[in-house]
């Protein structure tokens, strides 16, 4: 036995006794490493339409409050200003932060923008809308083409329920062409209502007012019998050129998202259904996928945050309410 | 494996060492855990403390805020104005409308938490603080859960859950509604239900204050464990979390908090609307001063193992040294050394071992000491047994040579021979000492053959040719005489011629050598060698080779193994019988 092997174990044993100490003693939350991480959130827009990114980011908050992790967000004021967000995208990455949240405004211009941030050391994270790279280290958002099938299964019962038959000419009000969200819904949509003649898509730009006039102008033009509105504001535009026309609840609109207005329109018949999403969900749980990526944990590629169809008769269910009308923000 | 990991439990120290260190890490372990144990639990207890004074005044302060809403309530129902507008029958008006709408919204004014005061009569008449047409068309007041509440128990007053009043089309506002029945204040006769709206915020705000840190918050159940509200309400009904409700609504409010998977249950129930408040505390959240406390008994652990270690080894060493130092004694002790004592200074345990070995030493010693004299005492007398006496023939024959030469009176040849006799004995007796001088020897041997040539005169002659520088060096006693002896009787006596006996001396190295040659018949160097062999029996006195055995044996005895006789025989020099003895100036007799 070596002289002085005693030390060696003393410091060993001094070690193991802090381990033991410390498995036993009390768990070592995580909220403690994650207290001394940083993410930037990349929003589509921070200040218009306000309802549906105001309660993603509440949700962030609520994760980022429980974990301790800090939180920082930007975006550009309107999800149209795409140049801007992908400005600000670099900036984020600029500063250096262990992660970026990114709801992207355009599925190919943010792609590069992503793999910058990537070469640089910084992880990715998409929500609600991705880009086209397989970077990102996750996906959260709802899953549209499901949200669509809903929307668009829906609008076939109606049909049904209404003997409006097959032929019926069905309209679809989309708000953007190019971005990801659009698309989904739409090929949802489609699918939902496969066998059913389908006249149509439009595209508003996600401006009220084309929608609004575009529906005024084909109500008139074309045979059409029920439209589907593809977001908040194409079903608002739509829905409210048909009230206008004095059309309401004879041509049944299914629309998506929850904007206070449309639930109004829900409940006065003249938008059927809504297709809504998660938001609040979404925020929290791309945050909670951020961290366990921090943490090291596994992240699924992809989370399915889901959506309900909501209606008339379980609008003001007691699990909806908060989805549809959220909490306004106390002043702390 | 294991045997090599046992290994290092095979020393004294090491053990000593294990032993202690596994007692202080047991130690310091129960210590800490027994500690840790206590102080969480005083300190979930203090905080657990303060978290029901708080939530008792939260809950003093919705059933306050309650009380206040049915205070207004009252004001309401129990207006002048209010109870003939309801109280009259028919379609009559005999207040107007408006008045009591201005009346309503009066209150609204004064109380921004309030967003809704109406009356629901049961005539049909209805009157809200709004104007009336804003009530929405697609609303059936009387499908509203906190109308029926209401009018199913007229006597009290109904507290809805949150919920989203959808009463007027269009405004979407989270209120918590209270409903009750009013009645006529004269008759008593029900009039119809009265709804006044709170402004949800409003109770979160109260929830608000006594949420700390981010690990607590607060969240509300009613009475049939629904949530009236929680912060994660859609996390909540969308199943991503949960809280353990059934638990919870066994809670009393005196309980002890329910504790499960490390977060700590408070509930507090209002009077008023019968809500459970829930506080949910997150139990490990001091985890910063727990690192602390956790660090520094590490660091008392490793202080307190490392002077365990020292103290081991010290301690060990005090008991291994001494044995060790034994050891050292024993094993030279082991190598014949019996003149060494073990002198160690060490505890008396030990102390008392070492000194009971240097006994045991002692005593050996003496023994071997005894041994020793014993075989030196025996070999003497093997030399002595060994010593060859005079052949009594020849002391026979020599004084009866003697007899006749007096009878024939030749008496110089008398003189001769018996001096030579005489002088024989006296070398031969030598005071008793084994060893003379070569020239005493020399003497010796002269005088036997001086007497021998007289008895056998014409049989042969001799010489001694020894130079007078090794007259001085001791030899054994009465070694020559047998040689010469053994000579003339067994190779002179029967030989046909003169026989010659010569005697010589030389050095060699440090060997001292006398040869013995005679021109007799001879001896074979092989029956010599046999006579001078170990296995040789012969026992027989008068056998040739016992008196050169003897010589041999005494020779070897006295000086070693390296000395002795040894034969050469040559056809033209005879036999040559050489004695080998050790060339030292002098030899001191052992007594």
């Amino acid at each position: 036995m070596k002289r002085g092997y005693w030390f060696y174990i003393s410091v060993i044993s001094a070690a193991l006794l802090y381990i033991i100490l410390l498995t036993l003693g009390g768990q070592t939350p995580q909220t403690e490493q994650l207290k001394d991480k940083r993410i930037i959130v990349v929003l589509k827009s921070v200040e218009h339409p306000m309802d549906f990114w105001d309660v993603v980011k509440t949700g962030m908050q609520e994760a980022g409050r429980e974990s301790g992790v800090q939180l920082e967000f930007t975006g550009p004021p309107h999800e149209q200003m795409v140049e801007l967000q992908i400005e600000m995208f670099y900036q984020a990455v600029e500063e250096n932060p262990d992660l970026i949240v990114l709801a992207a405004g355009d599925y190919d211009l943010l792609k590069q923008p992503v793999e910058y941030a990537h070469e640089q050391g910084i992880p990715v994270l998409t929500m609600d809308s991705a880009v086209d790279s397989d970077i990102p280290v996750s996906f959260v958002a709802t899953d549209n083409l499901e949200a669509g099938v809903k929307a668009g299964e829906k609008m076939a019962e109606i049909i049904e329920a209404r003997g409006l038959g097959r032929d019926a000419g069905i309209m679809i009000m989309s708000h953007s062409k190019g971005t990801a969200t659009a698309i989904e819904r739409e090929k949802g949509v489609r699918k939902g209502l496969e066998g059913y003649n389908i006249i149509g898509t439009w595209y508003c730009d996600i401006e009220y007012e084309i929608a609004y006039n575009l529906t005024v102008e084909l109500l008139e033009s074309e045979p059409i019998d029920a439209i589907v509105g593809l977001n908040e504001v194409s079903a608002l535009g739509v829905a409210d050129a048909v009230y206008d026309l004095g059309l309401g609840g004879e041509i049944p609109v299914v629309g998506f998202d929850n904007a206070a207005r449309q639930m109004a329109s829900l409940e006065a018949g003249v938008l059927e259904a809504t297709v809504v999403q998660r938001p609040y969900n979404m925020g929290y749980m791309s945050i909670k996928q951020a961290e366990r990526y921090l943490l090291g944990k596994s992240v699924e590629p992809e989370v399915n945050t889901g959506s309900i169809l909501i209606t008339r008769e379980n609008m003001f269910q007691p699990e909806y309410q908060e989805v549809l009308f959220p909490f306004e923000k106390l002043e702390q | 494996m294991i045997r090599k990991l046992l290994s290092i439990f095979s020393t004294l120290e090491s053990r000593t060492y294990y032993i202690f260190a596994i007692l202080i890490l047991l130690t310091i372990l129960s210590t800490q855990l027994i500690s840790y144990y206590f102080t969480q639990r005083s300190l979930v207890e203090v905080t657990n403390t303060q978290k029901g004074y708080t939530m008792e005044r939260l809950a003093y302060q919705i059933d306050a805020y309650m009380h206040t809403m049915e205070a207004i309530a009252g004001a309401v129902s129990s207006d002048d104005q209010v109870q003939s507008f309801f109280s009259a029958p028919g379609e009559s008006l005999p207040v107007p409308r408006d008045d009591i709408s201005d009346f309503l919204s009066s209150f609204l004014r004064a109380r921004e938490d309030i967003t809704t005061i109406a009356l629901f009569g049961f005539n049909g008449k209805t009157i809200t603080s709004s104007p009336s047409e804003k009530i929405s068309p697609y609303v059936d007041v009387e499908d509203q859960q906190w109308y029926q509440e209401a009018k199913e128990n007229p006597d009290s007053t109904y507290i809805s859950s949150a919920h989203v009043q959808n009463l007027f089309f269009g405004e979407y506002p989270w209120v918590v509604s209270m409903s009750m029945v009013f009645h006529d204040q004269h008759s008593g006769e029900p009039l119809g239900v009265l709804l006044v709206d709170m402004n949800f915020n409003r109770i979160r705000e109260l929830c608000q204050p006594i949420i700390q840190e981010p690990p607590e918050y607060i969240f509300i159940l009613d009475e049939s464990g629904d949530y009236v509200f929680h912060p994660q309400q859609q996390l909540v009904f969308s199943g991503i979390t949960s809280e353990p409700i059934d638990r919870l609504m066994e809670l009393n409010d005196l309980d002890d908090p329910l504790e499960i998977e490390g977060n700590s249950y408070i509930t507090r129930t209002t009077d008023s609307a019968g809500w459970r408040i829930v506080c949910v505390t997150e139990l490990y959240a001091d985890i910063d001063q727990w690192r602390f406390v956790q660090v520094s008994y590490a660091s008392i652990g490793l202080v307190a193992f490392i002077v365990v270690g020292m103290v081991a080894s010290l301690l060990s060493r005090s008991i291994t040294r001494p044995v060790k130092e034994l050891c050292t004694v024993m094993q030279s002790v082991d190598k014949g050394n019996f003149d060494i004592t073990a002198d160690i200074d060490s505890t008396d345990e030990i102390q008392q071992l070492a000194d009971e070995f240097n006994i045991m030493v002692r005593k050996i010693r003496d023994l071997i000491d005894q041994i020793h004299h014993e075989q030196e005492s025996k070999r003497k007398s093997e030399l002595k047994a060994l010593q060859a006496q005079i052949n009594p023939h020849f002391l026979y024959n020599t004084l009866d040579s003697i007899i006749w030469m007096s009878e024939m009176e030749r008496n110089e040849e008398v003189v001769l021979m018996t001096s030579a006799l005489a002088r024989l004995f006296r070398i031969s007796i030598s005071k008793g000492k084994e060893i003379i001088t070569v020239g005493d020897e020399l003497q010796h041997v002269e005088s036997y053959l001086t007497i021998q040539k007289m008895r056998y005169r014409e049989h042969f002659s001799y010489s001694i040719e020894v130079d007078e520088s090794l007259k001085h060096y001791p030899s054994l006693k009465n070694i020559l005489q047998p040689l010469v002896e053994n000579s003339i009787y067994h190779g002179l006596k029967t030989a046909e011629y003169k026989g010659i006996i010569r005697i010589t001396g030389e050095l060699q190295g440090d060997m001292l050598l006398l040869h013995v040659t005679d021109n007799g018949v001879g001896m074979d160097p092989e029956k010599f060698n046999h006579i001078l062999s170990e296995d040789f029996t012969g026992t027989n006195v008068a056998h040739s080779g016992v008196g050169l055995r003897n010589v041999h044996e005494r020779l070897r005895l006295y000086f070693g193994q390296d000395y002795g006789l040894t034969c050469s025989c040559t056809p033209e020099e005879g036999t040559i019988v050489s004695v080998k003895l050790p060339a030292k100036r002098s030899f001191q007799e052992e007594e």
